[in-house]
């Protein structure tokens, strides 16, 4: 569920953006669950249809939903925002390890290695 | 003896006046607040406040209002018919008018409300809430209720399907039955069903504005009753297509067997059938299986009151909210 306060200080699109993308991360909103519509959802929140697209529409260029076409907007398979960001990070070392000539072994070495030398938590 | 036709006007008679004093009645404080509790606990949801309550039993007068004014115009109806035509048989007109007719009268005011009705008025500074999941009818009608309608349409086109075989093979009278009242009346039921499916896409895709999740389980409750009116309608029409077409083959047969004797338990399952549906969609989960699949747990909009033997009859509905 999705609360919009009109009184707030943050925009509404906004508010739809972060509580969805809060409900995707605590699994309320499960890995390809189907949402509303734009239209429907605007006119069950009273606000303008531009509203909820611009949130759909940041949602989606971060990666926690998806639009598939006539079948609808859902909720990316693997849509937690903060693993999808380690996932890009990885993909970029190993680009960047494979223009270096590093081997597989040798770039998860480094990382352990980094983990080891600066713990993140 | 009293004849058929009698019979017919009596309960004529008896449905109009109910449905008048079913207009007085709904009108009374004693009549809406006993209709509101009942439907609270047939929807299982125990928990409520002012505002939902108010909205709740506006909406349960209206529609119970629409429910008896449909009724008079489907007597009326019927009454227009059988006096302009005055050879129609009585047992045609039961089965294939009066009951089709009536079912769809006190179903048609109802499903309206339910696509034109805001349930809640609200201001425009005021919270307001939606679900982030899609939902679809089958959200609110259980699984063997949702089918039931269709699986009744295919069989009763399948019966019209071995008609055109079987007069096709000379079996029956080819003319008999397509002149029997068989297949306008099983095309006509086809197009209710098809109407009535597209009023359940517009209850689903109508507004559903909603301050908290309470309101907006209460919102759903009357969708789901909406849904299960139509749903009932849509059993009733087919049950009854299925009984015209094995009335229509019986009535085309060549040879006879015991048609009179064939004819009269189909008949006679036309009511039955009729009644059993009406409880299908009346009892069990009917009302509420749209709590186990959309409101599983309510303990985010309020606490549910259980209900107790002691003071079922005159608790008032708890305000619980958070």
């Amino acid at each position: 569920m999705i609360v919009v306060d009109p009184r707030s200080a943050v925009p509404p699109f906004e508010q739809i953006r972060v509580q969805m993308v809060a409900q995707v991360r605590s699994g309320e909103l499960a890995p390809d669950a189907r949402l509303p519509t734009v239209r429907k959802l605007a006119s069950d929140l009273r606000l303008a249809p531009n509203t909820v697209a611009r949130a759909y529409r940041e949602l989606e260029q971060s990666g926690v939903i998806e639009t598939r076409g006539r079948h609808g907007t859902f909720v990316t398979p693997h849509a937690d925002p903060v693993r999808r960001q380690a996932q890009a990070a990885a993909e970029s070392f190993a680009r960047q390890a494979a223009a270096l000539n590093i081997g597989v072994d040798d770039a998860v070495r480094l990382i352990r290695a980094a983990f080891d030398a600066e713990p993140i938590r | 003896m009293v004849s058929g036709s009698s019979v017919l006007l009596f309960f004529g008679v008896v449905g109009a006046l109910g449905a008048i004093v079913s207009l007085v009645v709904v009108r009374t404080q004693a009549w809406q607040k006993k209709t509101f509790l009942t439907f609270a606990n047939k929807v299982t949801l125990w928990v409520a406040d002012e505002v939902i309550s108010a909205a709740v039993t506006r909406r349960l007068r209206r529609s119970a209002t629409g429910t008896a004014v449909g009724a008079l115009i489907g007597i009326g109806a019927v009454a227009v018919i059988v006096v302009m035509n005055p050879t129609i048989p009585w047992r045609t007109t039961a089965y294939l008018l009066a009951f089709p007719v009536l079912f769809i009268a006190v179903s048609a005011i109802p499903v309206a409300l339910a696509l034109r009705d805001e349930l809640y008025v609200h201001t425009e500074n005021s919270q307001r809430v939606a679900r982030t999941n899609h939902v679809e009818v089958r959200d609110y009608i259980s699984p063997g209720r949702f089918w039931a309608p269709p699986v009744l349409g295919v069989a009763a086109l399948m019966l019209v399907a071995l008609g055109v075989v079987l007069s096709a093979s000379g079996r029956i009278d080819g003319q008999r039955f397509f002149g029997s009242p068989t297949v306008p009346w099983i095309a006509a039921v086809l197009v209710v069903l098809g109407l009535g499916w597209a009023a359940a896409r517009k209850i689903i895709r109508g507004n559903q504005t909603a301050t908290d999740g309470l309101e907006l389980a209460w919102s759903d409750a009357m969708r789901a009753d909406a849904l299960r009116n139509l749903w009932t309608l849509a059993a009733a029409l087919a049950w009854f297509a299925v009984v015209v077409a094995g009335l229509g083959l019986l009535g085309a047969l060549e040879v006879p067997i015991e048609p009179l004797w064939a004819s009269t338990i189909l008949q006679t399952s036309a009511t039955w059938g009729a009644i059993v549906i009406s409880m299908v969609y009346s009892r069990g989960s009917a009302y509420s299986y749209f709590r186990y699949r959309l409101w599983p747990d309510l303990g985010d909009v309020g606490e549910i009151v259980e209900d107790s033997d002691e003071d079922v009859d005159d608790a008032d509905v708890e305000v619980h909210r958070p």
